[in-house]
């Protein structure tokens, strides 16, 4: 679709009452791989395209979308776009009105050092049996053995009446795995993903040979050796990857301010933070955690948002006080302020909505081996399992899959699925030192209705927590 | 010729071939706050195929297929089958002719245009004169044509409508109350009905005080135990089994509930019900769990051969999915079960189910929305911060009763729709954060 076309789009819905108009075009082709017990389960590629316009017509948005990209179903768009904006309209109270940001006209792009398309397809399934033989030279008994590789590109253009024309490519590459360990008729298991924007240069960067043989050898040795632990209030180093879940659980989602304003309240729920939050305090000084979609290949990376608004580092909690939320243009203009460009959409056929991008705490100065060394009795989470939160993102559980007693300050015998079960408060709170070691992980972040998935990174060194609530979960 | 025909034909020389031409169009309400938030539609075209030839398969799509179009997505996936490796796990795609239901949508939903404010006004205003204060949730409607034509003498096509409502009703004080209805047709739902019970937990919620831990009898309200009854249909797909993602895997044959469980997979009615599955097999009721012991896993032909066994008619060609759980109801009311505990929690509705390992069933879920103590069968406290962690395999055990009514339920949280109950299960674990 060219530029006239989608200026077209925009000058009719205008000339039909849009009082904002957003086109987001998309084209991209997406290829998966399951990898089951050793067996290729599943081989499944799609291209695809399609369109979307989103209008503001007297105060109330409209939205379509389509895959049939021709003149008849394009001038349908439109028409239904304005037509059910107007139907609403005369329903809904109060108008919403969107916050004035600069508008922009670039173009940006993921570089692929190894692009996904110049791997051939041999390459690719040749990998995946590669690390599954890795996996199984552990000698560890796995019985289930389930790896999902996805590759996909995608090039868009986000569009407004304002004059926003974003033109981008990202590819992606993502790998996920969950392996099942038995022994003595007792089983573990762990789901562990990885992603990046940019091109199989990643996929390599993983060592997911490495990885997967180390993870089943450890699964083992905690069905061979890790000991219950009585529930009892410790000191606890908790790894990257556990920090990383909290950022994103007990701080960006919380700070959604569709969410604070009560905008997904039937679905992801609403937040303990209220608007009038700003400036008061949540956690040590030791808290401060941000949102940044420029991460150069991060998971969650993108320049501009979906509604074209530049992209910026956001400090969500800062030294343990809260202090700016994610927003999108509708949500900014009601706090008073401008969009920190924290819009996004899964797709072409999805409304943008206030999302999170790469999200993390910022390092401190430790070594791990000084936090350790920190410790006189308590316990060092390495990674998890089992997590959950509740609606107001105050409630939060996360349950240890790798972890160990910590004893004057020495890693010593391993625990068995230690659950720490604590209040969002208390988290922040208890944190006292953050390593110098930050490591980010890749997910899929579930919001929105329809259930939008969006890539996201979670990023946290290591850090250390006083005395918390820990014991293995019943 | 349709397309999906147009495909078959035109690429006899692939073992096998299934072609499904897919034409949906859905329309959207959001609200929020009891205000409008946004309305959408959608109108999606778009050709699902899987290939297979000596061994190797491939399943690709073609959006707003055309001719051109397809044939040079085909001639891509012959080029990309010589660099494949054989798919051990697939057999064959079952062999038609079949007889099959006639389609049966709602022409009110069929016709419809974007007229359904008036339902949405409806829940809110029931929502309010029982408690809520403020309300959010979704209208959503849908109709799917299907043309599905197979190498194994499969023709069949359907159209298919479906209608869901969810409303959560948000009163002072934290109190709040959610409630879902779905059907496959506008009849079938009563908006003034999801309004009021989501009101009426709203105002019943109100000033909750932080629950404690321990063992209870747990009161499901179908909403709530609609995510545990869709995570066991995830268990029961034959692939899940396979990937060690089924806590019921090494268990045909056993006792894994109480006498009381019969859950049955049954895609022929209610919301996103269906006539054929993606092999072209006719869609049908198949009892998973039979008094407390398990029967069988659902299967497409090829896992039903690795499991020497026939297709339930639940294909996904290489994912068996279920199409609707349906736990069969017992023969006491609500009211009567209600009266019954001596001590006990009612939950209304759970999200964020997680496993700890999905092998053994180890996970937990958090209540939200209105969670109450009950004492002597009746409701005396309205609770908060509380999280049920336990073991599926455990709580299917410990059900003690069903109540006599099936409520049809999607939610949000659920990826597939249910039948289900009141459920009473005794001895369950309730833990809460510090």
């Amino acid at each position: 679709m060219d530029e006239d076309v989608i200026k077209k789009i925009i000058k009719k819905s205008e000339e039909m009452g849009s009082s904002y108009s957003e086109v987001r075009m998309e084209t991209g082709d997406n290829e998966s791989f399951v990898l089951k017990n050793g067996i290729l389960d599943s081989y499944s590629n799609e291209e695809y395209s399609g369109v979307s316009l989103r209008v503001l017509v007297n105060g109330s948005l409209g939205f379509a979308s389509t895959n049939m990209l021709n003149k008849k179903n394009i001038e349908e768009l439109v028409k239904t776009a304005i037509k059910i904006a107007k139907v609403s309209s005369l329903h809904q109270k109060e108008k919403i009105k969107l916050s004035k940001n600069k508008s922009h006209r670039k173009k940006y792009s993921v570089k692929e050092k190894i692009p996904i398309k110049d791997m051939g397809l041999d390459e690719k399934i040749k990998f995946l049996y590669d690390i599954d033989k890795e996996a199984l030279s552990s000698g560890v008994k796995l019985p289930g053995r389930y790896y999902n590789m996805e590759t996909s590109t995608a090039e868009k253009i986000v569009a407004t009446s304002g004059g926003a024309f974003i033109k981008s490519y990202i590819p992606r590459v993502n790998f996920t795995y969950v392996i099942t360990c038995v022994y003595n008729n007792k089983s573990k298991q762990m789901y562990f993903q990885y992603g990046n924007s940019g091109g199989w240069e990643f996929v390599k960067k993983w060592g997911l040979e490495k990885a997967l043989k180390e993870e089943a050898i450890t699964l083992q040795k905690i069905l061979k050796t890790a000991k219950i632990m009585k529930m009892k209030k410790v000191d606890a180093v908790l790894g990257p990857f556990v920090g990383s879940i909290a950022a994103h659980e007990s701080c960006g989602h919380p700070m959604e301010a569709d969410r604070i304003m009560g905008r997904e309240a039937a679905q992801a729920g609403e937040s303990f933070v209220k608007i009038n939050s700003i400036g008061k305090r949540i956690g040590s000084d030791e808290a401060t955690v941000i949102d940044d979609p420029t991460i150069p290949n991060s998971y969650g990376f993108y320049l501009f948002d979906d509604e074209g608004v530049k992209a910026r580092p956001k400090i969500l909690y800062k030294n343990g006080v809260i202090n700016e939320f994610l927003h999108n243009r509708e949500t900014a203009y009601k706090t008073g302020v401008k969009s920190n460009g924290s819009s996004r959409a899964t797709s072409y056929a999805n409304e943008p909505i206030v999302r999170m991008s790469n999200t993390y705490i910022k390092p401190g100065k430790w070594t791990f081996e000084e936090l350790i060394k920190e410790v006189r009795n308590g316990v060092y989470i390495k990674n998890f399992m089992e997590w959950n939160i509740d609606d107001k993102r105050w409630n939060a559980k996360y349950v240890g899959n790798e972890a160990y007693v910590i004893r004057n300050g020495e890693l010593k015998g391993m625990i068995l699925n230690p659950a720490v079960e604590i209040t969002t408060r208390n988290f922040w709170s208890s944190l006292k030192a953050r390593g110098n070691d930050i490591q980010y992980f890749a997910g899929t972040c579930g919001k929105s209705d329809p259930m939008q998935g969006i890539p996201v990174f979670f990023g946290s060194p290591h850090i250390l927590l006083k005395n918390i609530l820990v014991g293995s979960r019943k | 010729m349709n397309i999906s025909e147009y495909v078959v034909k035109k690429y006899k020389k692939f073992d096998y071939i299934a072609a499904n031409h897919i034409i949906s169009k859905s329309n959207q309400i959001r609200f929020a706050n009891s205000d409008i938030s946004i309305s959408k539609e959608w109108n999606q075209n778009f050709l699902s195929i899987f290939l297979s030839k000596d061994g190797k398969t491939i399943s690709t799509t073609v959006d707003n297929p055309t001719k051109e179009k397809i044939n040079r997505v085909l001639k891509k996936s012959i080029k990309l089958m010589k660099f494949l490796k054989k798919n051990e796990n697939f057999y064959k795609l079952a062999r038609g002719p079949f007889k099959y239901r006639k389609s049966k949508p709602d022409k009110k939903i069929l016709n419809s245009e974007f007229d359904d404010l008036d339902i949405i006004e409806a829940s809110i205003n029931s929502a309010r004169e029982n408690g809520g204060k403020k309300c959010a949730g979704t209208l959503l409607k849908s109709s799917t044509k299907e043309n599905l034509c197979t190498s194994e003498k499969v023709e069949c096509s359907s159209e298919s409508t479906n209608i869901s409502l969810s409303l959560r009703a948000l009163a002072e004080k934290e109190g709040s109350g959610h409630d879902v209805a779905c059907s496959s047709k506008i009849s079938g739902i009563h908006p003034e009905d999801v309004g009021k019970h989501a009101g009426e937990i709203a105002k019943l919620s109100k000033n909750p005080v932080e629950g404690k831990k321990g063992k209870y009898n747990i009161f499901f309200d179908p909403v709530a135990f609609s995510d545990l009854l869709s995570n066991i249909g995830e268990a029961s797909s034959a692939s899940s089994v396979e990937a060690g993602l089924s806590f019921l895997a090494n268990k045909i044959g056993k006792k894994i509930a109480s006498k009381k469980v019969s859950i049955y997979d049954d895609g022929r009615n209610g919301f996103s019900s269906r006539i054929f599955d993606a092999e072209g097999v006719p869609v049908k009721k198949t009892c998973i769990i039979k008094e407390g012991m398990l029967k069988t896993y659902l299967h497409n032909t090829s896992t039903a051969k690795r499991f020497k066994t026939k297709t339930t008619g639940n294909a996904g060609i290489i994912y068996p999915t279920p199409w609707s759980v349906v736990l069969q109801p017992g023969r006491k009311s609500k009211e009567k079960i209600i009266s019954s505990i001596d001590s006990g929690i009612y939950v209304t509705n759970i999200w964020y189910t997680r496993f700890q390992n999905y092998f053994t069933g180890d996970f937990s879920t958090i209540p939200r929305d209105g969670i109450f103590l009950i004492k002597n069968g009746e409701i005396v406290k309205s609770l908060k911060n509380i999280r049920i962690s336990d073991n599926m395999i455990n709580i299917l055990k410990n059900i003690t009763q069903i109540s006599n009514h099936a409520k049809n339920v999607y939610t949000w949280e659920t990826s597939t729709p249910v039948f289900t109950p009141y459920v009473l299960a005794k001895d369950i674990t309730v833990t809460k954060p510090v």
